[in-house]
């Protein structure tokens, strides 16, 4: 097996725009969460949300408006992001072997809303013209490729809340395993539409708004955690072989050491402690990684009652003793659930933990549950002095559960 | 030309400056879509905005429609045949 260079980052979520913007908000203890305005639909009860400040009129015409939901146009800006970053990506001209592997839950979420208003809401027969092209959920893929002239195999994956960690993972086995030297990877979601937002409503499990603050809302591993809270944004790394990246000196951020994947099979919301623990233990052996040398983990921790606890006996399962010793983070408790896009963006954070060696806190962790008693680096980020490697965890409905393991530049 | 033709011309030369971007000194009868930068998906966009515009149903498959006087005959044809009829929403198959 080959090693993997992550060579750029990018990034559009709702604590703002650009890898190390977001990072140093997450560092600093921005809360991206807040309430739906006034005037969106009323009939909705759950109005926690985070979401992006993202303006696609700022990024792009009004004609190529017309024809790029909301989650191509994360997708496009994220993905630009981390080409540029990568710094001379392609002056050697491999585009004809590069492939964009993108994970979204949703798709243009967007589009399919405002079609099915149009069609059963207003009883119109005026669609879009475009609904389809914008609706799909290979789109985002597909304009990447277009955009940036990238021949290579383009592949949207659609495993819900774990897609984004697929798309990574499976960028990297291209890579790791000779196939390909130069992927751009991530996922984009954009689900803040009200068909969409009631429909996880009707489920139960979005967060209760908090009665002092609403933007602490988002409660992971807390005794007091109600639920997610749903975010939107995009998120996209550039990997490499490690290979191609010495030898045309580029910045490594780090490298991306292994990929783990398994699957619950058992319940279609249900997580299991067997299948997350599989994952991050397939995950060390890819990487060749024994579990002492993990100095962080990312958690999925969505403050939902299931998975927060479920997440935390995993991490013991497989860290044993030493998982008391791990520092364990959900930034989500800033960010939200990006769903499709919770992996690539919680990778980013993870990677540049790893290069800053600063570890981004769990935020409104203040009642602790017995059930997670583990190291949540509460409150405020924690500089560390050694980072050498950390594991970014993403667990999904339908139970295919996703850990990518980082390990430092040395 | 007839007024007629000019005021459906210039309308939609309106829109393709301001919607699609098109610089108005390039926009004259003879010039073809695709010269404007507009490909054969792009026209389907200009289609539907002229149907908001002048109130007509093209048919599914409208034909030949390579220059901006295409569009604009056509245009004209259908508010003939349509508002004719007494109907302003009910296209041909």
């Amino acid at each position: 097996m080959r090693r993997v260079a992550i060579t750029g980052l990018g990034v559009v979520s709702p604590l703002g725009n650009g890898a190390q913007n977001f990072f140093d908000r997450l560092v600093q203890g921005h809360s991206g969460v807040t309430r739906l305005p006034e005037d969106f639909n009323p009939r909705l009860l759950s109005r926690v949300v985070a979401p992006a400040s993202f303006d696609g009129a700022v990024h792009f015409g009004a004609a190529r408006l017309r024809m790029l939901d909301r989650v191509s146009q994360f997708a496009l800006v994220a993905a630009a992001e981390a080409i540029a970053d990568a710094g001379a990506l392609f002056e050697r001209d491999d585009r004809a072997t590069t492939g964009v592997f993108v994970g979204t839950g949703m798709g243009g979420a967007h589009s399919t809303d405002e079609g099915y208003q149009t069609v059963y809401g207003e009883q119109s027969d005026r669609v879009k013209p475009f609904a389809v092209l914008m609706a799909m959920n290979n789109a985002a893929a597909a304009w990447i490729g277009i955009d940036h002239q990238l021949l290579g195999p383009n592949l949207t994956y659609s495993t819900a809340c774990s897609s984004s960690a697929v798309a990574i993972g499976e960028a990297w086995k291209r890579i790791a395993t000779g196939d390909l030297n130069v992927m751009i990877a991530g996922g984009s979601e954009a689900p803040l539409t009200f068909g969409t937002l009631k429909a996880w409503e009707a489920l139960r499990t979005l967060a209760v708004e908090d009665p002092d603050d609403v933007s602490t809302s988002c409660k992971p591993f807390a005794k007091n955690r109600s639920g997610l809270v749903l975010g939107e944004g995009a998120a996209m790394v550039v990997l490499e072989s490690w290979e191609r990246a010495e030898s045309r000196g580029a910045r490594i951020h780090a490298e991306l050491a292994g990929y783990g994947l398994s699957m619950d099979a058992e319940h279609i919301t249900r997580p299991t402690v067997a299948g997350q623990a599989c994952a991050m233990t397939r995950a060390l052996e890819s990487a060749r990684m024994s579990a002492g040398e993990v100095g962080y983990v990312n958690a999925h921790g969505t403050a939902t009652m299931a998975n927060d606890a479920v997440e935390t006996a995993a991490i013991k399962q497989v860290f044993g003793p030493g998982a008391y010793a791990l520092p364990v983070s959900s930034t989500k408790s800033m960010h939200g659930h990006l769903l499709g896009a919770a992996g690539a963006l919680e990778l980013a954070a993870t990677v540049l933990a790893i290069e800053k060696r600063v570890l981004p806190p769990t935020l409104h962790l203040v009642h602790a549950d017995p059930e997670c008693d583990l190291d949540y680096v509460v409150a405020s980020a924690r500089p560390v002095s050694t980072l050498t490697a950390a594991i970014s965890n993403s667990f999904a409905f339908g139970g295919t559960n996703v850990s990518l393991v980082c390990r430092a530049v040395l | 030309m007839s007024v007629e033709a000019d005021t459906t011309f210039e309308r939609l030369r309106q829109i393709l400056a301001k919607e699609f971007e098109v610089a108005p000194e390039l926009i004259h009868p003879a010039a073809r879509m695709d010269q404007l930068a507009i490909d054969s998906l792009a026209v389907i966009e200009v289609i539907f905005q002229l149907e908001d515009e002048f109130n007509i149903s093209f048919p599914q498959r409208p034909g030949e429609l390579q220059t901006v006087g295409d569009l604009a005959s056509c245009v004209d044809r259908l508010t003939a045949e349509q508002h004719a009829r007494g109907s302003s929403g009910a296209a041909a198959p």
